[in-house]
């Protein structure tokens, strides 16, 4: 039986998340299983994260076939196909604040790349975090929920004994849900610029 | 007194009629439409702004509203999610960030019609595009895009887009489609309204949206609507209380009966309505807006009987008043403007009815209406008669000088600011001036035709241009592609697409995969017009007339626009394609068709009206001195013009009609009075006269505070009209005629 939710400390939190406070890039494959409430369907995906400290992300789907989304300061691209038969979309441009990015077909992806810095002072703001302790195998269990309405209804992470991020699952405000578990991620130390 | 029994049924019958006129207003008889400003072939051009969704763009400017280059989030941030997120928002796009709500609509239109645009790519192709948008899906991207990569497995929406952002150019640095100037700190947000610029419902409730500066048709519109209703209602209020002024004072001088003059006028408003209703089908409003007014200068006929109930001979001067106000508006009977043509048969059947029932109960019960005159009679003095020489002979350059200005820019009231604004974006927008080219064509494969025509021209030349040539291909080519997809999808033992994908796949894009089956893509080739009109694509909905096929017969179905840089792009693209025209041309041939047509007209009303006075004094003197007081009203008028720079347009044109209206009138009755007076009350004509003068003017004075450029032409060409009307007739012709006479008696004493 899960043990009651108990609202978590920035400073806890930050004690949970100090595996992600020296590191300059990150990289982990994922399986990803996207529920379609609506439709009654499962989509499955599978891929590679890469963050790179302070804020540029890659996500890249490899099965069931090659999409590439890169995000930074400076926007968001997505790459369809490879080669020449590649196509290229930007949906926001360079120098655009990130409110002005709120838009309503990229905020999950932008509130998702705020969210992957794992910065405890920021998502202690912005969420309310609770936890269920650790489970049996070592793994800490949060529940973020967003202070104001955004894309997603909560969030649910599950760090490995090791500290890194073992699970997420996303829970979107349509009803949807996106379930994502992280392999043990390739780490490079360093303090970010 | 004896009360008339007649009257009360008479007044009955106004109420009736005026009701009936009024809840006609709100009915089907009642129009406000452009078309009846031009003749049919000219006022579909008229209606390009209405009509066509394209011209429904506007730009909202927001001052102070960037940073370092960038746009401010805290000021652009709350205006796009109010205008994009409002349930009853007014607008059909905003240009705020990559929002794809705007183009989910034609998307679904634009995604089945793909195939008359590329052609097929091959099994393994088209498999492969699938998984990348079936890939591209599982990304946390939103339920906005999720329903746009199942609507569209082949990514077509990338194209639409491109194409759709492309219509909205500027030499600004273009943000996420919000164009940012870092100097002016300003940005501009390009948004289309879903309505034409008329509803103005609309814009108001944008307006309670976002703040800002909005230029554009919709912007231009609603200021001039409530700077009109701003005016009208300031000049109701001081029409009222000057009406109240001229009761009281009838009240109090015991001369209320004049009051009884009003009811016969507005019955003949109502019979006139009718009239005007039945042969025209409806009534516009322009034409009960002036007409009323045309038909309430009768009751000057009700008002010389009055004060000379005891002179029959008051009825032959009205007569030849009413003739001669006939003859001059019934020139315009032959105007080729329907407006102008609907107004004078509105006037004329008032002024005739008001005539013939002032005759009617004047001579049945004058004792009802008998005023007593005051003991009035104007006094001729040299200065006075100087005084009208110098306005005379100011009328005379003035009719040879003075040109109607034609700009109808002149009438769009703006606010300094507003202006300020609009003359800092227009520069930006990098086009001379669009010129408009109307396509009478009534289905898409012909307006597709034209349109690719001019298409490469355009090319050729490397002009700009805007069309639906942009978005579809030729019948050729969408044939030959069409005929790839057919031939994969409908040749015997052809397996669906649906076998090539995985079942996930299949549920995830089942609503389009319909569409490459081999039935639907027959039917996109069906080129049946009727079948056609009724799947017409949402994303050429800017490109056709919102009337095309509904009320307006023969009304232009589709429009292209070119762009031009220059002069030389625009005398190029005129050169080939004549009916190209901008749309400061368009609004300008209203104003130069009416210009031209009073060019023949007024000199022809004038001298049939010259022609009526000289049949009826037999003297070529006294015919001219009935003519004094129009003389005179142009004279002062255009010392009004040419000394103090007041505007002369077609507005004041059409105000100097109403003069002509009534100074003849007034003519007629002061020259009867002043070489006639024997047997009729001299005090009568001429407090008829001043009463007149007054009650006119006072009428017209209220409108010089009008801020709207057409109300303020208005107002000041009727009140210096008036002005001069009344000096004319009060100082003119008395002082003439006795100059006239002097110079008779030292003629004859030279003589002898």
């Amino acid at each position: 039986m899960a043990a009651d939710p108990t609202p978590v400390s920035e400073t806890a939190l930050a004690e949970k998340l100090r595996f992600y406070a020296s590191i300059k890039t990150l990289e982990t494959d994922f399986h990803q299983v996207k529920d379609l409430r609506d439709l009654g369907m499962q989509m499955k995906s599978e891929g590679r994260l890469t963050l790179r400290r302070p804020d540029a992300v890659i996500w890249e789907v490899r099965k069931p076939a090659r999409v590439k989304v890169e995000l930074d300061s400076k926007g968001i691209r997505i790459t369809s196909g490879e080669g020449k038969s590649a196509t290229v979309q930007t949906f926001s441009s360079s120098e655009m604040s990130a409110q002005m990015q709120k838009d309503k077909a990229t905020s999950s992806l932008h509130d998702l790349v705020a969210w992957l810095k794992l910065d405890a002072h920021a998502l202690s703001e912005q969420y309310a975090i609770t936890t269920t302790g650790t489970d049996a195998r070592g793994q800490s269990r949060f529940v973020f929920t967003p202070k104001k309405p955004g894309p997603f209804a909560s969030m649910e992470m599950e760090l490995a004994k090791a500290g890194h991020l073992a699970k997420l699952v996303l829970n979107e405000a349509s009803g949807d849900r996106m379930t994502l578990e992280f392999a043990r991620p390739k780490v490079v130390k360093g303090s970010a610029p | 007194m004896t009360r008339p029994s007649g009257l009360v049924r008479v007044l009955a019958i106004a109420a009736g009629l005026v009701s009936v006129v009024s809840s006609a207003a709100e009915g089907k008889w009642f129009d406000r439409s452009h078309a009846i400003f031009l003749p049919a072939a000219m006022s579909e051009k008229l209606g390009a702004t209405q009509s066509f969704p394209l011209f429904w763009w506007n730009f909202l400017v927001l001052d102070d509203a960037v940073e370092n280059g960038v746009p401010r989030p805290e000021v652009v941030g709350p205006v796009c999610d109010r205008l994009q997120s409002a349930p009853d928002s007014p607008l059909a796009k905003v240009a705020c960030g990559a929002n794809l709500d705007a183009f989910l609509p034609p998307l679904r239109d634009w995604a089945r019609d793909y195939p008359l645009r590329h052609p097929f790519p091959g099994r393994g192709e088209l498999r492969r595009k699938f998984s990348e948008t079936f890939a591209q899906a599982t990304l946390p991207l939103g339920r906005e895009l999720l329903g746009v990569f199942r609507e569209d497995p082949l990514g077509s929406y990338v194209e639409l887009k491109s194409i759709l952002e492309s219509q909205v150019k500027m030499d600004l640095p273009n943000q996420a489609g919000i164009f940012v100037d870092a100097e002016t700190k300003r940005v501009v947000i390009p948004v289309q309204f879903k309505s034409p610029p008329n509803e103005t419902a609309a814009t108001a409730r944008f307006y309670s949206l976002a703040s800002g500066t909005l230029i554009g048709p919709h912007a231009s519109t609603y200021a001039n609507e409530r700077q009109v209703q701003a005016d009208v209602e300031k000049v109701s209020l001081i029409g009222f209380l000057l009406t109240g002024l001229q009761i009281l004072f009838l009240l109090f001088s015991k001369r209320a009966r004049a009051l009884w003059l009003f009811p016969p006028v507005l019955l003949s408003t109502g019979i006139a309505g009718a009239v005007t209703v039945g042969i025209f089908g409806s009534i516009h409003g322009l034409t009960l807006a002036f007409g009323t007014g045309l038909i309430g200068l009768a009751i000057d006929y009700g008002l010389h009987s009055a004060f000379n109930v005891s002179y029959r001979g008051v009825w032959k001067a009205n007569l030849c008043g009413i003739l001669t106000t006939v003859a001059g508006f019934g020139v315009m009977l032959w105007s080729g403007v329907p407006l102008l043509r609907q107004l004078m048969v509105f006037a004329i059947v008032g002024l005739v009815v008001t005539y013939f029932l002032f005759y009617y109960l004047h001579v049945r019960h004058g004792s009802f209406f008998a005023i007593a005159p005051f003991a009035y009679e104007p006094r001729v003095t040299r200065a006075r008669t100087i005084a009208i020489g110098v306005v005379l002979a100011a009328a005379i350059p003035a009719a040879l000088l003075l040109r109607p200005n034609l700009d109808m820019a002149q009438f769009d009231f703006q606010s300094s600011h507003d202006a300020a604004v609009r003359n800092w974006v227009y520069p930006h927008l990098g086009v001379k001036a669009s010129l408009l080219d109307l396509d009478g064509a009534t289905t898409l494969d012909e307006a597709v035709r034209h349109a690719h025509e001019r298409q490469a021209w355009a090319d050729a030349n490397r002009v700009g241009f805007q069309s639906v040539a942009r978005f579809v291909p030729t019948a050729d080519e969408a044939a030959t592609n069409l005929a790839t997809w057919t031939k994969a999808f409908c040749a015997p033992g052809a397996r669906g697409l649906a076998a090539d994908l995985s079942a996930d796949e299949r549920t995830f894009f089942g609503p389009a995969l319909v569409r490459f089956e081999c039935e639907s893509l027959r039917k996109l080739g069906d080129r049946d017009p009727t079948a056609q009109a009724r799947a017409f694509p949402a994303y050429l909905r800017d490109f056709r007339s919102v009337t095309a096929g509904k009320d307006e017969v023969g009304a232009p179905g589709f429009i292209s626009v070119w762009l031009p840089r220059d002069d030389a792009e625009t005398a190029l693209v005129k050169s080939r394609y004549p009916e190209a025209l901008s749309l400061r041309e368009v609004v300008e041939i209203f104003p130069r068709t009416l210009s031209d047509e009073l060019r023949w007209m007024s000199p022809l009303s004038v001298l049939l009206a010259t022609l009526l006075l000289f049949l009826y004094y037999r003297t070529p003197g006294r015919t001219l001195l009935a003519l004094v007081p129009f003389f005179c009203a142009v004279g002062v008028y255009s010392i009004g013009v040419l000394a103090f720079g007041l505007h002369f347009s077609f507005i004041s044109l059409i105000a100097l009609l109403m003069i002509f209206g009534f100074s003849i009138d007034y003519g007629v009755f002061a020259v009867d009075v002043t070489l006639h007076p024997e047997g009729r009350s001299v005090n009568g004509v001429w407090t008829c006269l001043l009463f007149a003068s007054v009650a006119t003017g006072l009428g017209f004075v209220p409108l010089l505070v009008c801020r709207h450029p057409v109300l303020a032409h208005l107002g000041q060409t009727l009140t210096l009209g008036t002005i001069g009307t009344a000096i004319g007739t009060l100082w003119g012709i008395p002082g003439i005629a006795r100059l006239g006479r002097r110079l008779g008696k030292t003629s004859a004493g030279g003589a002898a």
